[in-house]
Parts: C-alpha cells; structure tokens; sequence
C-alpha cells in the first residue's frame, strides 16, 4: 500500500461515520456501473464535484457525462463528490475526516482537480461548504502548489465573477472536449501552478479569473475587465461540440442505490434551442441546435435500458417536442421497449396539442399529470417575451389534456417580467376561468388545477440583460394580487404556488454579479447559508447581513436598469451570440415583436454560427 | 398473462449494500431483473413493474444473507439459470446466494408467521459474564411491554424505520402518533451469548435493536454495532420450516447455489 491508496478512508471509519445519519446510501460506493480505478496507477485524477446532495446532483445528466469521457482514458480516473447532509458534515468534522470521492473515498485534496457544475446561483455557498469541508483552501491565489486545481462548468460559468476568487479556472460552454484538453495538460504538469494555470488560458473556452483585472467607475459600474499577462485573450469565446453524434454519450451511467430527484435515465435529443424566449439563459448560452440522428438515439435508447434497467426513459432537451423527427422517435422507441414495460418521459414541451398528443403516445397521462408553461397570462406580454405560445395553443393543448382523460392540470407563470402590469396577472385569472370553463362543459365538474409563479431573475447573455429585477415588496404585492385573482376565477379548484420572493432576489444579485461578491458569498458562508436553493434552509437575514458587513448594496445589482451601454462584469466571456443582437430583441421587446426560430425560419442573425465557425442549420449565411 | 413459473431465492445483501432501505433494494432487484433479459411476469396496470414478493423488509443498516423472495415468470426458467443471470447483473453487496423451483399456488411467505435468526456483534468490548447475566435476565421474565413508535428525521421525511423505548410510564400508546405495544420476551424464541461482545438471537415480530435495548446495557455500547441475519424461518403449520425447503419443487430440476 503506498501513500496516496493509504489515504482512503478506512471502511470502518466510514461505517462509524454513517451510523445514524439520514438516508446513508447516498454516502457509499459500489453502485451499478460505477468505475473505479486504481489511483497508483492512474497519472490523471478529477473529482466531479456537484454543490449540492447526491439525489440532485445524481440527477444532472451533464456530469454523467463527463465522468464516462474522463474514465474512458487510461490515463484519467473520475470520481465523483456531493455536498454532505449537515449530519454527515459534523460526524466528518468531529472524527477529522477530510471531504472524500465516493468511489475510492480518498479526500478529494488529493485529486488533480476538482471540478465543480455551477448550475443555479443559489448553490454558491455549497461550493464553499464543500471546499472548506475538504480541507480545500478557498481562495484561489492563496492555495498552495500541491492542493487540487479548482475548476468550474455549467451555466452559471458564464457570468461566474462572484466565484472569480475561489475558482483556478472556469470552462465555458459543452465540457465532453475541452475536460480532455485539460486532462492532457494537467498530466504533464511541469513547473508551478501560476505556469500551468497560464498553459490553461491558452485553451480555447478555458476562463481563468485571476489573469484579469476588473476595474470600477464612481459609480459602481464596471470600468473595465482585461487581461493582466500578454497572451490571455481579452474575450473568452464558449466551446461546442459541433457533431452531436460523434460527441461521447454514456451508455452505462451510474444507477444509483438510493432514490434521486430524477430517477430515471436521460437521453439528449439535442443540445441548445433557438426558439428566442427573451428571459431564457439555456436558450441563449446552449445555441446553436444541434441534433442526434434519430439511429443513433435508437441506438443509445436501447443500451441504456440495457445497461441500466430503468423503467423510464426522460427524452431530454431545451423543448423536447422540437425534434425534428420527434413522432418517429417515440414510436420506434415505444415498440422497442414495451416488452420490458420501460415508459418514455418527455420532460419539457411546447404548449400546444401536437405535443400533449406526443405525450398521450409515451406515456399514460394520468400517471404524471401533464404541465403548461405560457409564461405569460396575456398575448402581449407572451409576445414580449418572445414566448410564441398564442391562446389557441394553449386552449389545443387543454382540449386536448381533457381528451387524454385528465382532469388535473398544471400552469407555470413567472411574476415581474418586463413591462407586465395588473392587467397581465388579470389575464392569467382569465386564462385559468377559460379552461375551467371547457372542462365544465364536459363534465360538468370543476377540474383541478394548480398554477405556479416564480419571480423573473434578469440573467446575464439575455435581451433581458439590461433589466432590472422588480422590487421585492412589489413582487409581494402581486403575488398576493394574483392569489386573488385565481380565487376569483376558480376558487378552491386552483392551488396556487409562488415561489420565494427572497431567494429570487438573492439569485437575481448573484446572476448578475461582479467579483465584489465574492466577499458576500464568503460571508454569507461563514454565517451558516449553505443549501439556499432549498426552500426551508435558505438564510434571508443572513445574506442581507453579508451584505451589510462587505459594504455592499444588493439592489445595485437586483434593481438597478442599466444603462444601453453599460460594461457588464461578463462581456469578456461570451456564448457567440453578439451583444447587439440582444441589444435589438430587447427593443423588439418592447414592442411587443416576435422573433422566429431560425431552425424553420430564416437566421435571425444572433452572430453564433460564425463567431463558433458553424454552418447556418439552414445553409447560407448569417444575417447579422 | 399468468406466470408460468415461480422461482424463490434467498439472497444477501452486505457490504455497502446494507445501507439501502427497503424500497432501494426493490427497486435494485427490479432494476437487475430488467437488465438480465428474464422472462419475469409484470404486474397489470398503468404503473407496470416486475412481478417479485419480498418475504419481510430488512431495517436499513442491517445486513442478511437470507433475505427471501419470490419471482413469477412468464416463460419455464431454469431456477440456476435464473440465479447465475441475476448475479451478472446484480450490484456490488446483493447476492443470490441460492434458487428453487416453487408450487404456483403455494401461499405468499408475507402471508405466514415469519422468524429470523441475527447475530449482532457490539462494537465496544464487553465482558462476557456481563453480556450473559443481561441476556439471563431478560430471558427469565415473563412479560416484556415495550412502546414502538415512528420516527421523523430532521429534513422531515421518515427514515423508515422504528424506534421504541421503555418508559416507566403505562404502556398505554399514542396510536393516533403511530405507536402501539408489543411483548418483547414473547417475541424472542432463543438469545444466546455466543462470542465475547456477540449475541445471537431468534426473533418473530421484533427487531434485534429493540431487544438489546431492553438489556439494560450503557448506551455507548448501544451506539455501534453490527447486525446480521443470518437465516430465516416461516411456519405454515406447526414447525418451524425454512422457505428454502417449503412447497419447493422436487426433483434435480433447478437448484442453484452460490457462494458469496
């Protein structure tokens, strides 16, 4: 046994770790498919981090697919690692046992890198948790040359500002290529952390924030951010992959032993989605479209049930039903796997009868009740923000809902979009009193219906970029508005569910934050915030006190409109889409314009194909 | 479609494995059953799944190697094919450790009397006049009334398993809360010393930890120990019998056993 095999966790200790904590199978190995590897023996070692419990982070189909690139190599082992329960993290602290990898329990400080999916904003403070836990010092320039590099991916990479300090680096845009280039260069680690970290930046995609100097005006705004070394390039342009089919996909995921959030397997029709809603991220950051052929999705549908044994697969994407040849996927799939009763999931889908009829074809109905999301309760703010969703799809759709058989139905709303006023939350009441009213005609019975809203977060690459998010005691206000308003229309028949008004207000100042807040979310960790994107856990009055103690101001950055030509913390860090374009949907907006979806229209000119070196999905060239 | 085969099989679940609750290891059977190809009969109805009966639930942290359950399959399967093609895809810890054919209309094992035999080994040292003056005692008492109830955890779900105590108070229980009395020294059939710091015990309706709690010992002993079963008993008439030998079909035809 040499050194590094000798720092695993003894399985005894770990049995005395696990005596009385909840749910501890989420704390062992030894899950169907997981790999493990000889860490002697293996030159490469990443830890695949997700900053919260494993039933969420298990969920997250992008790591699964990472972990089977990096443990594809000989030379590169993967593991993976999650935030602990509060449990588990006090009976590791009092015995003094280091943060470890579930598959070989060696501490993830002794892995190569550790690699973090910075999914939500409200997971930042379990980065933290998670690092200080592993015995990980926080600050990126103050970690010594033989602790792991510090990496992160995902959607929030591209405006990660407010992790800029406790990050080495961050990679910007699809990880199954770049995580490779990485791997290679970090085995042949020669000469200090500072070089190896320069070698980095020279990746295409690869963001490392302390080779960039942020600069700030009296007024708060940002000045400038530009690189401190020559060679590191002033705009760090995201990463595609640009043949989907040829890109590595898991066969054999991890199955895990316990239940998860998402117990099922995905399958990824396509990557990105051009449908153009202005408030989206995913659909600005993930463009262009790129799509599986359906042979090879066939081909993976039928070895993950193979290999898994699920009884469910979710046919993942942006907007599920958008596949080109969606009809004929979900019957060749259907007919392939009914003998082993494994049902098809769609799990996100445009509002209209074509896709309720997708899914009355996959699955049974009743099952998993089906859920609409217009967005918007009016016409004009649905064209606002580019939803593209008119009251007859939606009212298709419903019909169609009562033809399948169901009788309870769900809508999802967000509260505080640009430009919405009453008359938009009288419209959501209106809507709802409509399909009511359909169903009564019917049945002559009320149908159950649930309605939820969440709060509009301004996101960074979005039309909607420049705005500001509305004032937490108006969100109130129309929340409780709308409450009245749905009980007008449907009284005890419609549940209405909003969401947190303070956890909305948190993420709407992190989405859109600069390495100022680096400050507050170390505060805030100190304070005890960890696992905020859980309802019951979140800290308000200790995030406000964070604030308070670095002398920041969170409405700067939640509340505030920017000006047309304000420098934001991420225009150094770009997804291919020009600021201009988003600059004109914005104005579109306002209008009330539509824009179209470029995969059945012609290019709108978001700039993407040529800034990644793709062709247009139409031929020809980009309008912009 | 009616099964056209029932096949029974003792299987263990250890290692890291004794860390999934009940429904994780249903659902870990389901899952091996699906990627072995086998010809299991699936239930009826909108939420369709593999045809198995799972004798008892096994408490979570507790590890057996006779967790018994019964498949039904559509098609004649060989009961060692059966094991040999659920071990290849079975996870790390879950075992089928042996099979036998079994009369379609025998009754389900949940249905009968059940007993379990578990060994339990303290984890602190104990001398062993200690352990066996305790074990003496509890055995030379008539009644033993013992409170069970449920238990929440902090983030609100169960945890799946009971938790009792013996407070002096009358055993009266909260049934609205989940609780209700059980006698404990009924429940034992035989508890033994059988090692230093190892106990053996034959239960029916009670679990091992309830039973050493009602030992008197100091609670830091309680606090770690390990807990297997070890064989298991149903009692369709007047004998204890082992399900492995119950309405199992005769004949050479389809008796599998592996080792671990």
């Amino acid at each position: 046994m040499d050194a590094t095999r000798a720092e695993a966790l003894p399985l005894e200790v770990r049995d005395r770790l696990l005596d009385g904590v909840t749910r501890p199978a989420r704390y062992v190995d030894d899950e169907f498919n997981a790999v493990k590897k000889d860490h002697d023996r293996t030159a490469f070692k990443f830890a695949l981090a997700f900053p919260d419990t494993y039933e969420v982070g298990m969920s997250h189909i992008g790591s699964h697919i990472l972990y089977s690139v990096l443990n594809s190599r000989s030379d590169a082992l993967a593991e993976r690692v999650y935030a602990p329960w509060d449990d588990m993290a006090g009976a590791m602290r009092r015995a003094g046992v280091p943060l470890f990898a579930l598959e070989s329990r060696v501490p993830i400080r002794c892995f190569d890198v550790v690699g973090f999916t910075l999914q939500y904003e409200l997971s930042y403070t379990n980065v933290l948790y998670m690092l200080d836990l592993a015995g990980i010092t926080l600050k990126s320039v103050e970690r010594g040359e033989h602790e792991p590099l510090v990496i992160g991916g995902g959607p929030c990479a591209f405006n990660p500002e407010p992790l800029a300090d406790f990050f080495d680096a961050f990679v910007l845009g699809d990880g199954e290529e770049v995580i490779g280039e990485i791997a290679t260069l970090v085995e042949r680690r020669k000469g200090r952390r500072e070089d190896l970290l320069l070698e980095m930046a020279s990746i295409s995609g690869v963001y490392v924030p302390r080779f960039y100097r942020a600069e700030y005006r009296k007024d708060g705004t940002i000045a400038d951010v530009s690189p401190t070394k020559p060679g590191i390039p002033p705009i760090v342009k995201k990463r595609v992959v640009k043949d989907l089919d040829k890109a590595p996909f898991p066969i054999s995921p991890v199955v895990p032993n316990t239940e998860v959030v998402h117990d099922r397997v995905s399958l990824e029709l396509f990557r990105g989605c051009t449908r153009g809603c202005r408030f989206c991220s995913a659909g600005f950051v993930y463009r262009p479209v790129r799509e599986r052929s359906l042979q090879r999705l066939e081909d993976l549908a039928t070895k993950l049930s193979a290999n898994t044994g699920y009884d469910e697969i979710s046919l993942g994407s942006l907007s599920s039903s958008d596949y080109s040849r969606i009809r004929d996927l979900v019957s060749r799939l259907s007919e392939r796997l009914s003998p082993q009763r494994v049902s098809l999931s769609l799990p996100s889908l445009r509002v209209d009868a074509f896709s309720v009829d997708l899914v009355k074809q996959v699955e049974t109905v009743r099952k998993s009740g089906i859920t609409f999301a217009p967005e918007a309760g009016s016409q004009r703010l649905r064209d606002v923000i580019n939803k593209g969703v008119t009251e007859e799809d939606l009212m298709e759709a419903v019909e169609a809902a009562f033809d399948a058989g169901l009788d309870a139905l769900k809508f999802y709303f967000m509260i505080g979009l640009p430009t919405e006023r009453d008359e938009d939350l009288d419209a959501i009441g209106a809507l709802v009193s409509k399909v009511i009213s359909r169903y009564k005609a019917r049945r002559g019975k009320k149908p159950r219906i649930t309605v939820s809203a969440s709060v509009f977060v301004p996101k960074p690459h979005t039309p909607f970029q420049w705005e500001p998010q509305v004032k937490r005691q108006e969100v109130q206000r129309r929340q409780s508005y709308l409450a009245q308003v749905l009980a007008k229309a449907g009284g005890r028949a419609v549940k209405f569910n909003w969401h947190d008004s303070r956890q909305s207000f948190i993420e709407a100042v992190l989405a859109r934050g600069d390495r100022r807040l680096a400050k507050v979310v170390e505060r805030a960790y100190h304070r005890g915030c960890i696992f905020d994107a859980w309802d019951d856990r979140f800290r308000y009055e200790e995030w406000l006190k964070a604030h308070e103690e670095a002398g920041i101001d969170p409405e700067f950055y939640a509340n505030r409109a920017r000006r047309d030509d304000e420098r934001f913390p991420w225009d150094h860090l770009s997804t291919g889409v020009s600021r201009s374009y988003l600059a004109r949907e914005r104005e579109k907006a306002k209008e009330s314009l539509l824009t179209p979806d470029c995969r059945w229209d012609e290019c709108t000119g978001c700039g993407v194909c040529p800034a990644l070196g793709i062709p247009l999905p139409g031929g020809g060239d980009c309008s912009w | 479609m009616a099964p056209r085969q029932r096949i029974r099989a003792r299987i263990s679940k250890t290692g890291s494995a004794r860390y999934m609750s009940h429904l994780d290891f249903m659902r870990t059977l389901e899952r091996a059953l699906r990627r072995s190809g086998l010809p299991i009969t699936y239930t009826e109805g909108y939420n369709p799944h593999p045809k198995f009966s799972p004798a008892t639930a096994l408490p979570v942290g507790y590890s057996s190697e006779a967790e018994i359950s019964d498949f039904f399959l559509d098609r004649y399967t060989d009961p060692y094919e059966f094991g040999c093609a659920m071990n290849g895809r079975l996870v790390a810890g879950v075992h089928v450790m042996e099979t036998s054919g079994v009369a379609l209309n025998s009754p389900a094992l949940a249905s009968l009397p059940q007993s379990s035999v578990y060994e339990v080994l303290l984890w602190e040292a104990l001398p062993l006049e200690e352990l066996e003056s305790r074990v003496r005692g509890f055995m030379m008492r008539e009644s033993i009334p013992y409170v069970r109830r449920r238990k929440e955890v902090s983030d609100g779900r169960p945890r799946g398993d009971d938790t009792g105590s013996h407070e002096a108070r009358p055993a009266k229980p909260d049934t609205r809360r989940g609780e209700k009395v059980i006698d404990l020294r009924r429940a034992v059939l035989s508890l033994k010393v059988a090692a230093p710091s190892t106990i053996t015990m034959w239960v029916t309706d009670c679990r091992p930890d309830e039973v050493l709690r009602s030992l008197d010992l100091d609670k830091n002993v309680l606090r770690f120990m390990t807990v297997k079963k070890t064989s298991f008993y149903v009692k369709p008439r007047e004998k204890w019998l082992d399900p492995m030998e119950f309405d199992t079909l005769p004949g050479s035809a389809g008796r599998g056993k592996w080792g671990m």
